[in-house]
């Protein structure tokens, strides 16, 4: 048995430190905006902005505290035998939805030529388990199997199906394949359809997997790769740069109930099979029906039956790739906003570890946070239409005024405060990175520290549209409606202005009154409210400039500088597919043996 | 070997079924319910009549 890299005692101290600085800092916020809200007299409107700040800085404080673990700490392998042969069989599971199956089957391509050339005779399958609807998607799907198979010599190796219906959609593919083939495996690696994994790390996982019977489920920590937008090469420098050192801290804290993310991660069939069976719960959607965020809870039901769920950050090697523009950016969170919100109903599921609860909690209070932050700007606005007119002469028959005492400074204090909570740890990060040397892999420590001051900017000035983007999601959820997305955006995710507008005229209109309203009511908070309000005026524009292609050092990773093996293979093997599909040979058989049957010239 | 006939033979998954009961995943009583309960507020279900009452 592997032993924690802290003792249990150890980690619940840590966890108690953990809350008990993010209540002292939101309790801060609380009691410094009730002194700033009493020098005119408290009103009830005064009680709930300090209510509305209590919760948003206790959420930003615990996403702070979790950095600054994450910064005191290193990511160190567990003890096992990095060499120990592999005893047990292993499927990599690709599940696919209408993806191009060029883009997706050479993935898998690669990933096998990366295993091959590790020389370890380890039993690894693939299989692709297809729950695409579009036909000729289907068709494309069955052809590009087929070449994958006779490329990669893989009859016997490589597996593919197709569902007739997508019940469950991801979760119950991945359980279709348990109960109808699980028994052959001892272990899955589930994976995106975007995921590139190294052969090396997927043997590791094996082997870590062997090393520690408990083990139910190992999650990797995956680096967004191939980003070409301007966003996406934000997105991509944060999860290289800063998402790192919150995964240590995450993961100083999981003890034996760590995340899974639903992909880039090994479960032990057995396990997952005992644990994780999950039926629709009661009702209709949004709230009831199939699990949509359902990572959440396998990790939570396989730490439920004693099984160890853990993150292993150490592990380098996993990748994945993630939204170009805000507007894919937000729907997908619109998906993982309703599968957070609907975990609200399975949080006081009988028997589950508090700590699952608690990431239960957590997963609902992201998506809701920016409520909070939202009732505090629009009581904000309307508190002087409640606030008492000031009383000069307090005491009757003195002849003199008495201006009461201004406490601007605690509400500047109370700014500053929340700056600091917000930027702090992104700052120390980058500290951190230059004296440890990591900032070489992002281009030195100069340009590691503009590109963190760039991606602070380019973050503070799309919050208020994402901000907007979650507000409008968790109203849809509650009221059980659709997203209502414009569809088109160009292959490269670049967006048109009529698109950009198409999915920003709302939050450009909330702007536009906000500000007239602010203006109007309060023209003292003006300038303190431009900062939201004036990036939510300028969306359309927000939108379509962050979706066009960025190239420089600016936001460099070390994936651009030195591409990971896996990538180079992937890029050959796609190069070597298309060029083949393009002449119309229709067969990329660099390994295509006598046994292998014929391919039809296309 | 068509590409059609390749996923229907040689490259079907393997035949090797396991069972995955399935789960309680929530409590048999909601949040509010259960609040409800515990403050009282909830109405109580008619109480089952006396047997032969309604003969």
């Amino acid at each position: 048995m592997i032993p924690l890299p802290i003792s249990r005692a150890g980690l619940f101290a840590l966890r108690f430190v953990a809350m008990a600085l993010a209540l002292v800092a939101g309790l801060g916020a609380f009691v410094l905006f009730l002194q700033f809200g009493d020098a005119d007299g408290l009103d009830a409107l005064d009680v709930i902005r300090a209510m509305l700040i209590l919760i948003s800085t206790l959420w930003l404080a615990w996403g702070a505290v979790q950095a600054l673990i994450g910064l005191t700490s290193h990511a160190k392998p567990p003890a096992y035998d990095p060499k120990a042969p592999i005893l047990g069989r292993t499927a990599v599971l690709m599940p696919v939805y209408n993806e191009d199956p060029l883009a997706t089957f050479s993935r898998v391509a690669a990933m096998e030529e990366s295993l091959r050339r590790t020389g370890d005779p380890a039993v690894v399958h693939f299989a692709i388990l297809s729950d695409t609807r579009n036909e000729t998607i289907a068709r494309r799907e069955l052809v590009m199997f087929k070449h994958l198979v006779l490329d990669r010599n893989g009859l016997g190796r490589f597996f593919y199906r197709r569902r007739e219906n997508n019940t469950g959609k991801k979760a119950g593919n991945i359980e279709d394949f348990v109960t109808r083939s699980g028994g052959a495996y001892d272990y899955a690696v589930i994976l995106d359809a975007d995921s590139l994994m190294e052969g090396e790390t997927i043997l590791q996982l094996i082997r870590r997997m062997e090393a520690e019977p408990r083990l139910g489920l190992l999650q990797t920590l995956p680096k967004v790769i191939r980003a070409r937008s301007r966003f996406g090469r934000a997105m991509q420098f944060s999860a290289a740069f800063f998402s790192p050192v919150f995964a240590r801290g995450l993961a100083m804290m999981q003890g034996e109930t760590g995340p899974f993310w639903g992909h880039n991660a090994i479960v032990r069939v057995r396990a997952f099979a005992e644990s994780c069976g999950l039926p629709p719960l009661r009702g209709k959607p949004p709230f009831g029906g199939h699990v949509m965020s359902h990572d959440y809870v396998e990790a939570a039901l396989l730490a439920r039956a004693g099984w160890v769920v853990r993150l292993d950050d150490d592990l380098e090697g996993s990748f994945e790739e993630g939204p170009e523009n805000i507007v894919d950016h937000a729907k997908r969170d619109r998906r993982w906003c309703q599968g957070n919100l609907q975990h609200s109903r399975i949080i006081g599921a009988p028997g589950l570890r508090a700590w699952s609860r608690f990431v239960f909690a957590q997963g609902i209070m992201a998506y809701i946070s920016p409520l909070f932050w939202l009732g505090f700007i629009i009581a904000s606005i309307i508190a002087p239409l409640t606030a008492p007119p000031p009383d000069y002469f307090p005491e009757p028959n003195w002849p003199f005024p008495y201006f009461p005492p201004s406490e601007a400074s605690k509400a500047i204090g109370l700014f500053i405060g929340i700056f600091v909570l917000l930027l702090a740890p992104k700052i120390l990060i980058a500290a951190k990175a230059a004296i440890t040397g990591r900032a070489k892999q992002f281009g030195g420590a100069g340009l590691a520290f503009l590109s963190s001051l760039a991606e602070l900017l380019l973050s503070s000035l799309t919050a208020p549209v994402l901000l907007m983007y979650s507000t409008r999601s968790v109203i849809q959820v509650l009221l059980g409606r659709d997203g209502g997305w414009p569809t088109n955006n160009r292959g490269d995710g670049s967006l048109g202005w009529r698109d950009a507008f198409a999915a920003s005229w709302w939050i450009v209109a909330i702007g536009v009154i906000g500000l007239a309203a602010t203006w109007y009511l309060a023209p003292g908070l003006l300038l303190w409210l431009s900062p939201v309000g004036v990036p939510m005026v300028c969306a359309p524009a927000l939108l379509r400039w962050t979706s066009l292609p960025s190239h420089g050092k600016l936001m460099g990773v070390p994936t651009e500088y030195a591409p990971a093996a896996v990538m180079q293979i992937h890029d050959a093997i796609l190069d070597r597919w298309t060029d083949a599909l393009d002449r119309g040979r229709g067969v990329p058989a660099e390994n295509a043996t006598p046994s292998a049957p014929a391919v039809p010239a296309r | 070997m068509s590409p059609a006939d390749l996923v229907a033979g040689p490259c079907a998954l393997p035949d090797a079924p396991l069972a995955m009961p399935q789960q309680v995943i929530e409590p048999a009583r909601g949040l509010f319910r259960r609040l409800a309960d515990a403050a009282g507020l909830a109405p109580q279900s008619p109480a089952a009549p006396p047997a032969g009452a309604d003969r």
